[in-house]
């Protein structure tokens, strides 16, 4: 049941951030996470599939944007990606 | 609504520039949060978003009465993350922490403000439709615009799934 996994999903989100032995991947799994639970409740819940083609198109691209941003900015704060400036 | 979705992540956009700019800051002042708050919210909204999907199924079968059901539930579990989200409000600011403490607490305050107004929104949309479901359910012109409520409050949700992480949780643990 989709409402299952999602809950199960924040679960485990919660989990990997309180995991020390993770460090800094944790945070980028859990952004990853995040744009699937994201990703759920576009296509099950909003059905994105029953409306016009180019609305699934632009929630996959915010969904993605969304989720790069979040992950970029957090690898560039630890140094794991060179920062801009 | 696609628009309100896109201000979001120029907001979140802006919050990562900030974050790289203070990453000492955001980091320490994350550490004060209680992710237990967040944490009922998000399981609270997803419960509530799952309540909204069978409002619409129960709409599109003409059934008045299961569709005031699942939009009472969705109701009242908005108005549980409403109760959740003042008393974390209630928490942080009686700890000494306001908008005005960093610039993390101003751009937490910020956000989850700016989506609380949003919940009251989306309850006010719920209450409505509930009201009119015994009379209306079967016509197409209600399930319409039952689904475009449900897209409001799924945005919602989705909003939180990534406020959530993005407040709470990212960087928590170094």
């Amino acid at each position: 049941m989709i409402w299952g996994l999602l809950c199960a999903l924040t679960v485990v989100s919660v989990s990997l951030a309180e995991n020390a032995g993770l460090r800094g991947y944790a945070s980028a799994i859990i952004v990853l996470i995040a744009s699937i639970k994201s990703r759920m409740v576009i296509v099950h819940f909003m059905e994105v599939g029953q409306a016009a083609k180019h609305w699934g198109v632009l929630y996959a691209a915010w969904n993605a944007v969304v989720a790069t941003t979040l992950i970029i900015g957090y690898l560039m704060s630890v140094g794991v990606v060179p920062r801009l400036s | 609504m696609f628009i309100d979705m896109v201000i979001f992540q120029m907001i979140f956009l802006t919050f990562m520039g900030e974050r790289l700019r203070r990453t000492a800051v955001f980091v320490q002042s994350q550490q004060h949060l209680n992710e237990a708050f967040g944490f009922a919210n998000a399981l609270i909204l997803l419960t509530s978003s799952w309540m909204v999907v069978l409002a619409i199924r129960a709409a599109r079968t003409g059934s008045g009465k299961n569709t005031r059901r699942y939009l009472g539930l969705a109701w009242l579990l908005g108005l549980a993350f409403c109760v959740n989200k003042l008393a974390e409000y209630y928490h942080t600011i009686t700890s000494g922490i306001t908008p005005a403490s960093n610039p993390f607490y101003s751009y937490y305050f910020f956000i989850t403000f700016i989506h609380f107004m949003h919940v009251i929104a989306g309850m006010m949309f719920i209450a409505y439709f509930r009201s009119v479901a015994r009379a209306s359910a079967a016509t197409k012109r209600y399930v319409t615009g039952l689904e475009n409520v449900g897209l409001f409050w799924h945005f919602v949700d989705v909003l939180w799934i990534f406020i959530f992480p993005l407040l709470y949780l990212v960087g928590r643990v170094a």
